[in-house]
């Protein structure tokens, strides 16, 4: 507690506070009119209410935090000081050889204070050991995404292999501070990986309701669904958005399987008169409580009206797309699809200046979110062996609604049970990245995966999300085995949070 | 020399780019630290050497000092560098702070504090993405 309202005190009040993620206490310490510059911030930070918000994220994605003041130089209303700042991330992973990815730096900061708040903070180091050093590698085997330009001007260090194009993952934030974007503001993600595979022609639906689990007789023009496409074993092959954006044109706009190639061999004798092939059409998210905002005055058509999986055709900043409320986050969030590649940047632009007011981050898809809320994803890997009723997803097969790939499979697995199912689990201890998928055992001996686990901030803990024995009940303890060494995990439900 | 006017005479020598009158300031064994440089340097010869790189790939660099703190051996100050390098095509500015530890009139440490991010070497464009400074 501070006793006296010299600037020193209120420096070591505010280190103080920090070290124990108080971020409450640091409130009081501000001026309302106070001004923050800190290098990992890229810029100033004016005002109380900002400034808070900022420094809370910092400390929702530090542990272990120690600050150090040395040398330090005050008056009543200045204070300068050098230090040393050591903490460990929450949400980066060691390297693969363990090393850890510290936070750790010395620095200067200067304090003015006055009627007893500080009304300038001022650090001063580098942040170039703090920062992802440079991008990975890329080889012209896999395509860049039409925002390529714009993802490596936003910073962009790694990325991951999608439909045979690289997604970029990681930029130069935070994990912290990329959550605290997309629950609190607005963010942009270049997901020119997703693919469209588009089915055209007078029997588009029915070629779809072949091809996918859900019925579809109720399809309209403007409408989405959120479906799956099985083999004919009934296995997962992914799971799609289904759009209509217009009469006779299905688009399947899908996780990283070559579902076109399918969808073209399906349609060879399914005696259907259709066309199969991927337009030129590379979508964007633009996802977070902000997003509806930022895009209002952007697009042509009233946003406010479009409905959840519902789409229009329009214009975005005067180009041609189509504008879905779909996405991966779990909240508010759009899909816009330019309708060829060529106005991809242009877009781009347009959003990056659009989203300026409302604090518009670049990132990836965010996986911290996206497991929180259940929101996972499907693929070669991750359907391993994995039916629509082990994943969770019973509610999108409808076996009544005719023939469809897979039918027969799936209702013997309805009729009998699954076998598996899908479970949350609450993880303790330190968790390395997830490579592949950990096998885990519970109590009774029977064998099970882990194939999502990340950090949740918002419990402030670790998660999963597993396939297991389908006698697995709420409560229930298993144990994990990833390459660090063991982890024991509790089943809850998913989602891990509410749903909005 | 009062601790400060230590602080002015070597800001003096850095922008005039005079390595002699810098190395005059410094003590045979002091600590010299510069983020573009890469490494903390120690004695006179490294300092001389660092110095000497800071202004061959610079074609201009100037620090200017906005306010300073002392005590009996220290001062801290804060300011900007503007610096350009040959092989850039404009100038940048960088916030930046300074801390010169004095033992007998001579400098022992000086510590440079700034962002040397700006600097990197790889070329896929501008990297201060975040849209939420305000200046």
């Amino acid at each position: 507690m501070v006793t006296k309202f010299t600037a020193g005190n209120l420096l070591r009040a505010y280190c103080d506070a920090f070290r124990r993620r108080a971020g409450d206490e640091i409130e009081n310490l501000f001026a309302e009119d106070a001004v923050l510059e800190l290098p990992l911030l890229d810029g100033r930070v004016v005002g109380k209410t900002a400034i808070v918000a900022e420094i809370k994220t910092a400390i929702r994605g530090l542990k272990n935090i120690k600050v150090v003041l040395e040398n330090t130089i005050e008056t009543d209303t200045e204070a300068f000081a050098e230090g040393i700042f050591c903490a460990d991330h929450i949400g980066i992973h060691p390297l693969v050889d363990g090393t850890p990815i510290r936070l750790d730096f010395r620095f200067v900061v200067t304090v003015k204070i006055s009627e007893g708040k500080i009304v300038r903070w001022a650090e001063y180091f580098d942040t170039k050991p703090l920062k992802p050093r440079e991008r990975t590698h890329l080889y012209p085997i896999s395509r860049r995404s039409a925002y390529w330009d714009g993802a490596a001007n936003a910073g962009v260090s790694e990325f991951m292999v999608y439909n045979h194009t690289y997604m970029p993952l990681v930029y130069h934030h935070s994990p912290a501070e990329e959550y605290a974007a997309l629950t609190e503001r607005v963010t942009l993600w270049d997901v020119g990986g997703e693919r469209q595979t588009q089915i055209r022609g007078a029997d588009a639906i029915r070629f779809a309701q072949l091809l996918t689990t859900r019925d579809l007789s109720k399809l309209k023009v403007g409408d989405c669904k959120y479906t799956l496409v099985c083999d004919p074993q009934g296995k997962i092959l992914c799971d799609p958005v289904l759009l209509n954006p217009w009469e006779n044109v299905v688009w399947l706009s899908h996780g990283d399987v070559d579902l076109t190639l399918w969808a073209t061999g399906v349609a060879m004798n399914s005696g259907l008169q259709v066309e199969i092939d991927e337009p030129d059409v590379q979508p964007v998210q633009v996802q977070g409580p902000k997003s509806l905002d930022m895009l209002r005055n952007l697009v042509e058509s009233r946003l406010d009206s479009l409905g959840f999986y519902k789409c229009v055709v329009t214009k975005v900043a005067g180009i041609d797309a189509v504008v879905s409320r779909t996405g991966w986050s779990g909240g508010l969030g759009f899909e816009i699809f330019p309708l060829a590649s060529k106005h991809a940047m242009p877009l781009w632009n347009a959003l990056i200046e659009a989203g300026r007011p409302y604090g518009l981050m670049v990132t990836g898809p965010n996986v911290f979110r996206a497991v929180e809320k259940g929101v996972t994803d499907t693929a070669y890997y991750s359907n391993s062996g994995m039916n629509p009723y082990e994943a969770g997803h019973g509610r999108l097969v409808d076996l009544e609604k005719g023939e469809f790939v897979g039918r027969q499979a799936l209702r013997k697995v309805a009729a009998e049970g699954a076998k598996r199912k899908t479970v949350g689990l609450l993880i303790d201890g330190e968790l390395p990245n997830l490579e592949w998928y950990w096998p885990l055992k519970d109590q009774k001996g029977n064998p099970g995966e882990v194939r999502w686990a990340v950090h949740s901030f918002e419990l402030d803990r670790n998660i999963g999300i597993a396939i297991a024995d389908a006698s697995l009940e709420l409560g229930d303890v298993v144990q994990i085995s990833h390459q660090a060494g063991t982890a024991q995990g509790t089943v809850t439900k998913v989602p891990f949070v509410e749903l909005n | 020399m009062p601790i400060q006017a230590q602080l002015n005479a070597y800001r003096d020598a850095f922008n005039g780019r005079d390595l002699t009158a810098a190395l005059m300031l410094f003590a045979e064994h002091a600590v010299f630290e510069m983020p573009l440089l890469g490494q903390r340097l120690f004695g006179k010869r490294e300092i001389a050497i660092g110095l000497q790189r800071i202004f061959e790939v610079t074609e201009s660099a100037q620090i200017q000092l906005s306010g300073a703190k002392e005590s009996q051996n220290i001062v801290i100050a804060e300011g900007r560098l503007q610096a350009k390098l040959h092989r850039d095509s404009h100038a940048v500015e960088i916030p930046l702070a300074v801390v010169l530890e004095a033992r007998q009139n001579d400098i022992v440490r000086l510590s440079t504090y700034l962002d040397a991010r700006p600097y990197r070497l790889w070329a896929d464009g501008t990297l201060f993405a975040s849209a939420h400074a305000s200046n």
